[in-house]
């Protein structure tokens, strides 16, 4: 054996172990909300005895979930829609040369540090005098413009020549019809990673509908898990069958645009 | 992004989320129609005896059971074939047994259902056992 095919032997020997260690609690998840089997039971089952969707059923019965679904969705879409409108424009406007370019390049990023916890309490105010409390609109509001996704955007423009830009603005072309019809139909991997980023963030946000949603019918998933969580203990099936109700969608997303996803990821880690 | 005239070129440019995609609806179609198709909220089922034969006029008692109660009995009787059907039932998970005078009560057998007003019919009689 060569040594080329010792060292890739190697390489994928390590790869596929972490692979399974990765996947074995999602599997042990959805086992459990199949079969219902206690968490610490000994010893444990690799393979579902008797798998049911009972408990499914009961998650989709004894709590509003289609409700919390299509708040989860609405909200998600309103924020994935935001978030491409207003990061394609200000990775836009990041595009000209302008005095304090570098300086607004450094607040932003010095803003990336700050954790969203240490300004939970402006942000609730804010939202609070603009009376959004309990509307779709003051769930997406935070989420509405991300940083690191302007900066996802950014990498991707820069990467456009500017002869492209010179072009059309010789042209005719006004700023607008430039970024909506020239520079977002050439930035595919950073629409998609903005999209795939965006929803995952808004579809798992507990903290802030915890603080701004005190009507039930408002409620998204995670926060309906955690009401969940208070009827059921931990390792109930339907808890875990709740799981993996909340977690379908996304997974379903991420797996429909992994490639994109991931070019997406890696061109605004090398150019950004 | 590439914009598509037409659905079917997308389609085409998209096969495995294309086949993800109808996988998912039709299941999803398939399923709203059997919903719709076995709603009519019957529980049908049958109390025998020991020896098999039919118990008529015995009481069967449906308790239904929610997240962290279970309801109050829903009583019915069975006819001279020792059949008993509940109509118009909307509910999920459901204890049922049987009783009647000179037969001892009959234990309770836990039953769920897939949706709520599904057609269920019982899939082992109701077994009494004679006081001797």
């Amino acid at each position: 054996m060569n040594r080329k095919l010792l060292f890739r032997l190697i390489d994928h020997t390590i790869l596929i172990t972490v692979s399974v260690l990765i996947t074995i609690p999602l599997y042990w998840v959805l086992k459990t909300s199949l079969t219902g089997e206690n968490l610490f039971n000994y010893p444990p089952s690799l393979i579902p005895k008797d798998p049911h969707i009972y408990y499914f059923v009961d998650v989709y019965y004894w709590i509003p979930f289609l409700r919390f679904f299509f708040n989860s969705v609405f909200v998600s879409l309103i924020v994935v829609i935001a978030n491409l409108f207003f990061n394609s424009m200000a990775a836009f406007a990041l595009r000209y040369s302008f005095p304090g370019k570098k300086l607004l390049i450094l607040f932003y990023l010095s803003m990336m540090m700050i954790p969203f916890q240490t300004t939970i309490i402006p942000a609730f105010l804010i939202t609070k005098y603009m009376g959004l409390l309990n509307s779709y609109l003051g769930l997406s509001f935070p989420l509405a413009s991300t940083i690191i996704n302007i900066f996802v955007f950014k990498a991707a423009f820069d990467s456009i020549p500017g002869s492209l830009f010179d072009a059309a603005v010789m042209d005719g072309m006004k700023e607008h019809a430039i970024l909506f019809k020239i520079y977002l139909p050439l930035a595919k991997p950073a629409i998609a990673t903005n999209i795939i980023l965006t929803f995952v963030w808004s579809w798992n946000n507990f903290i802030w509908p915890l603080i701004i949603i005190s009507n039930k019918e408002m409620q998204t998933l995670p926060l309906g898990l955690s009401t969940f969580l208070s009827y059921f203990e931990n390792t109930s099936g339907q808890m875990y069958a709740f799981v993996i109700m909340v977690i379908a969608p996304i997974i379903l997303v991420f797996f429909m645009n992994q490639r994109r996803f991931i070019s997406g990821i890696i061109s605004g880690a090398i150019k950004g | 992004m590439k914009l598509f005239k037409y659905p079917w070129e997308w389609i085409r440019h998209n096969i495995a989320n294309s086949i993800v995609l109808i996988l998912i609806l039709t299941t999803l179609i398939g399923w709203l129609l059997f919903v719709e198709l076995n709603t009519d909220g019957i529980i049908t089922g049958k109390v025998v005896d020991e020896t098999g034969r039919p118990v008529p006029q015995a009481r069967v008692l449906i308790r239904e059971k929610t997240l962290n109660l279970i309801k109050p009995p829903l009583i019915t009787e069975t006819n001279e074939k020792g059949v008993f059907v509940y109509k118009d039932m909307r509910i999920i998970e459901f204890l049922i047994n049987a009783q009647k005078d000179g037969y001892e009560a009959g234990e309770d057998i836990r039953y769920h259902l897939y949706f709520k007003g599904q057609h269920f019919a019982l899939p082992k009689p109701l077994v009494l056992k004679k006081i001797q």
